[in-house]
């Protein structure tokens, strides 16, 4: 039991990473991005690839930030005059893209069945002992992510982005360029996306096209809805959160004796609901942004 | 593979988009927002339609046009209980709403119908030949049945008051109220018409091959590249994309480029047929995100 | 307030940084098994745990139900008998939902919350591969029920298999074929594993006899419509078309197939018939022939008649048996044993194999832990049944 729960705390973790990667984009920059699970793919197939050809581990990590961060700039500079849900629309297409081509291009990453044996962090630990390892790295790489996220969303980077969310003309009359601005946020989003998924393939051991499923991003934004669009710090407990409903309910059929179809639809269906239930009644989620007042009159 | 069929094959496509399109294009216009959840509107139409048909063709037809007014209905409740409430925010939280939504309609059709797909219970067919293409009748009905509700449809836009009333209220919503229209009725018949012309393109799809879950989730990206390069709002739009993405999809996939590419045989891999509509919808929202027909995309 | 942000970020790097580096220090391949955390002895409850891992949902659901009735008959027949080392045995079915992430992750609630010492499945070999691997990197021992492809034999110590893998079913094939006069064929499967290994081996066996491959199509599970795919290979005018499709994609196949007249035209041969036959209108499969696995040997009439009084009707699928096998296999190992330790368990499969007497038919293990001996049979569809052709 031990075990599993570990293993939920540190998948609870990358989802927090996600989460975080996406905040910056969609809760401070107001960027609809629904095709993230595309940076999180190229981050776990950058560790895949690197397995696969013999590579050091370090050199797939890197290589797959590297790979999202430039993804991100392209769909950054894509929103040049894009009104917001067509380049949302347009994300999710080339996230789809994406997957087709890891599906169908043997020679990359050997199409659908995926790279498997991956080498993954603490090899040398066993058992038990190697979770827990797993969980500590990735907690810390989580609170690492966290701090530099709030700090980028306190100096002027996030108050830049907050702005061109809220205010866009404004931001441009005051002289912003707004696709640079864009690109930027999405580039650090999208490098923190990678790090979230290399760190999963490193865990599971596996990666294939079936990851890059657009499940994966509807989980990511019940998670910042539910936990606190633009809050990073609520994102991580929105992740925490979500994963356990969306994990304990495998528990469900133990004790409900529910058929696995059951067990299967419920998990999305609740995740589903409370996303619609939030996005009603309370778009700020758990833990809402928190906003520097300014009085007008003082100092 | 002959030309002819090619053609037939690529009507046929149209067919399969082009209604579940005309319903997302009526709605957008309308409303303002994407709604991702719009083919799921196809999903749940094929499984109501597969519950209540028998296996005669009139039962088929009757359970098809049924399940087309429940699913219009349905929309009608899901706007007013949900999508309107979500508006008030601007167009981004909607758009995330319907994504929840399309995930929870998903998981309620896995939930009473299971993962497995389900076909009408419907006799074999064969083929016929019609200058040296071949097509079912069944599939000679799809075709019809799609131009005839697209042309009628357009009708009822351009001839009616209705349409007329329709087409303000998309044009521009504050001075259509102004000029005493209920807008809100306006909605709810977008609504209802939209849906329900999904619902009735399912039933056709899933006639043509089987009501599965990801019936509607695999129309997604290809519909949004029909009615964003149609432009939205335009049912003419929509036909005409429907037919060029259709065309795209098979004389891409049915030519040897091997002279192009320097091999002596180069077919595109088929599972790229999806691909082609994806790039179609990219290179449209590059280049002119009003499409063929629709009126001037705001920019960001 | 600033100085401290910055502390607790510099803390907080250094620290991410070292885990990092610590946990990169020594990677290797199949890391280290036989670690003491499954640290049960004869089962601390009053049941025996096993688990199994099936697509229960998904394409091949009617495979993986069929596959829990092989499961339920053979609990039912062990504990009818006394159980294992005196207790009741209890399997544990998890759904794989059909995806290799669903079965690790189904594996791994079963290795972690139950403790079980042997996970059987899955079906596809998409799937059972990354499964085995990570059971093979927990020190659980691993039975695979119903997949071929041949990386199978490469898993490790600790995987075992009591399914003919495909080679010899390629080979096989490819000789029924040649014998019924093809020279020429194209070839159809999924793109995983499990569709490359069959393509790969039916090609080599039938290029060396003689006969041609021409176009082959690996084709991309889960579609609706699959005429593009099956028009492209007749388009080639071959004198055969050998298939292999799961469940509900083989009757999308087969039915539009027939309703373009394209199987008029040119025979299929399927490659497990009854795979290809599950969820197909019969009309669309008549007559159709292909190859099956052997899947009732000398021991097995017993175990069919006890299926048809259960479930009241025929094998559903030719993969209830090797479960039903599968688990016997395991009581016996277990029993041999005295324990129900991973590695006892382990140790002990290969000495019972020729012990237990099962209903597919002689088992035993070569130096690879996979089934020695997988015998074929050639088989045609006949009033909607699959059966076997009298030659």
């Amino acid at each position: 039991m031990l075990d599993f729960l570990l293993y939920v705390g540190i998948v609870a973790s990358i989802y927090g990473i996600a989460a975080i990667s996406l905040n910056l984009q969609a809760g401070v920059g107001g960027l609809l991005n629904f095709g993230q699970v595309a940076f999180f793919g190229l981050g776990a197939y950058g560790v895949g690839i690197a397995s696969h050809r013999g590579l050091p581990l370090w050199m797939g990590v890197v290589g797959g930030i590297v790979a999202a961060a430039l993804a991100g700039a392209a769909v950054g500079r894509l929103g040049r005059t894009l009104l917001a849900d067509y380049w949302a629309i347009a994300t999710l297409a080339l996230a789809e893209l994406l997957r087709l081509v890891f599906l169908n291009e043997e020679w990359l990453a050997r199409g659908a069945d995926g790279i498997g044996s991956i080498p993954g962090l603490w090899g040398a630990v066993s058992g038990t002992w190697r979770d827990v390892a797993i969980l500590a790295t990735v907690v810390s790489i989580l609170v690492v992510v966290y701090l530099v996220a709030e700090r980028l969303t306190k100096v002027q980077f996030g108050r830049v982005a907050r702005l061109m969310r809220e205010q866009p003309n404004l931001a441009a009359a005051l002289g912003y360029d707004i696709v640079k601005v864009k690109v930027r946020v999405m580039m650090v989003g999208a490098a923190i996306a990678a790090t979230g998924g290399a760190l999963l393939t490193t865990y599971i051991s596996f990666i294939g096209p079936g990851q890059l499923l657009p499940v994966d991003t509807f989980l990511v934004w019940a998670i910042i809805v539910v936990g606190g669009m633009g809050n990073h710090l609520g994102v991580i407990v929105g992740a925490v959160v979500v994963n356990l409903i969306y994990l304990g309910t495998r528990f469900a059929n133990d004790y409900a004796k529910l058929d696995a179809n059951t067990a299967a639809s419920l998990r999305l269906l609740l995740v589903g609901l409370i996303l619609m239930a939030f996005l009603m009644f309370r778009t700020n989620g758990l833990v809402p942004e928190r906003l520097r007042t300014v009085d007008a009159d003082g100092g | 593979m002959s030309i002819a069929q090619v053609l037939v094959d690529s009507l046929l496509r149209a067919a399969e988009l082009g209604l579940v399109a005309l319903g997302l294009t009526i709605v957008y216009s309308l409303v303002k927002f994407a709604n991702i959840a719009h083919v799921e509107f196809a999903t749940v139409g094929a499984f109501i339609a597969l519950v209540f048909a028998g296996s005669s063709t009139p039962s088929i037809a009757i359970a098809g046009a049924a399940s087309a007014v429940i699913v219009g209905l349905l929309a009608i409740v899901l706007h007013r209980t949900f999508f309107k409430r979500l508006l008030r925010s601007g167009s981004a939280i909607p758009m995330i709403g319907s994504l929840a939504l399309a995930i929870v309609m998903r998981a309620l059709v896995q939930l009473s119908m299971g993962t497995r797909p389900s076909s009408f219970d419907r006799p074999l067919e064969r083929a016929i030949e019609i200058g040296g293409a071949f097509i079912t009748p069944l599939q000679l009905w799809l075709i019809a049945i799609t131009l005839v509700t697209i042309a009628g449809f357009m009708i009822v836009l351009y001839r009616t008051k209705l349409g007329r009333t329709l087409r303000a209220v998309a044009a521009n919503p504050e001075l259509a109220a102004a000029s005493g229209i209920n807008v809100n009725l306006s909605i709810d018949l977008a609504w209802f018409f939209g849906a329900g012309f999904a619902a009735l393109g399912g039933v056709l799809l899933a006639l043509n091959t089987q009501a599965s879950i990801q019936l509607g989730s695999t129309l997604l990206l290809p519909v949004f590249a029909v009615v964003i390069l149609g432009g939205i709002g335009s049912p003419v739009g929509a036909l005409l994309a429907a037919i060029l993405i259709a065309f795209a999809e098979n004389m891409i996939l049915q030519v040897d480029w091997g002279s192009l590419v320097g091999d002596s045989s180069f077919y595109m891999p088929l599972s790229y047929d999806v691909a082609i509509g994806f790039v179609v919808l990219i290179l449209t929202l590059l280049i002119r995100p009003q499409g063929l027909f629709g009126t001037a995309a705001r920019d960001a | 307030m600033m100085r401290h942000g910055k502390r607790l970020w510099l803390i907080a790097l250094v620290l991410a940084l070292a885990l990092v580096g610590a946990g990169c220090a020594e990677t290797d391949e199949q890391s280290e098994n036989g670690d003491e955390t499954s640290t049960e002895d004869t089962g601390s409850g009053d049941t025996i745990k096993i688990g199994a891992v099936l697509p229960l949902t998904g394409a091949n659901a009617t495979i993986g139900e069929d596959q829990e009735r092989g499961v339920q008959l053979a609990v039912d027949e062990i504990n009818a008998n006394g159980g294992v080392l005196g207790k009741d045995l209890e399997v544990l079915v998890e759904d794989s939902a059909g995806t290799p992430e669903g079965a690790i992750a189904a594996a791994r609630k079963l290795v972690q919350t139950e403790d079980v010492p042997v996970v059987m499945g899955e079906y596809s070999s998409g799937n059972t591969l990354p499964m085995a691997q990570f059971l093979q990197r927990e020190g659980i021992v691993h039975l695979n029920v119903g997949s071929s492809s041949p990386d199978l034999q490469n898993v490790g110590d600790y995987s075992f298999g009591v399914i003919g893998l495909d080679d010899v079913a390629g080979a096989f094939t490819a000789e029924k074929a040649y014998e019924l006069g093809y020279r020429s064929a194209a070839f159809l499967a999924p793109n995983n594993p499990y569709g490359q290994g069959l393509l790969s081996e039916t090609k080599k066996s039938f290029e060396e006899l003689g006969g041609t491959i021409e176009e082959s199509i690996l084709y991309t599970e889960g579609k609706n419509d699959y005429r593009n795919e099956v028009q492209r290979l007749a388009a080639g005018d071959p004198d055969v078309l050998i298939y292999t499709a799961y469940g509900t994609e083989a009757a999308t196949i087969n039915r539009q197939a027939f309703e373009f007249g394209i199987s008029e035209q040119i025979p299929f041969f399927c490659v497990y018939l009854t795979l290809c036959a599950a969820d197909s209108e019969p009309q669309t499969v008549e007559e159709q022939q292909g190859i099956e696995v052997n899947y009732i040997g000398p021991g097995g009439e017993d175990y069919q008649q006890m299926y048809e009084e259960e479930f009241g009707e025929d094998f559903a699928s030719t993969f209830n048996s090797y479960l039903y096998d599968a688990v016997q296999l395991s009581a016996v190992a277990m029993e041999e044993a005295g324990s129900t330790e991973p590695d006892a368990i382990r140790d002990a499969l290969p000495e019972v194999d020729s012990d237990y007497d099962a209903v597919t038919g002689p088992i035993e293990f070569d130096e690879q832990n996979q089934r020695s001996e997988q015998p074929y049979i050639f088989v045609e569809v006949a009033n909607g049944k699959v059966e076997e052709v009298e030659e």
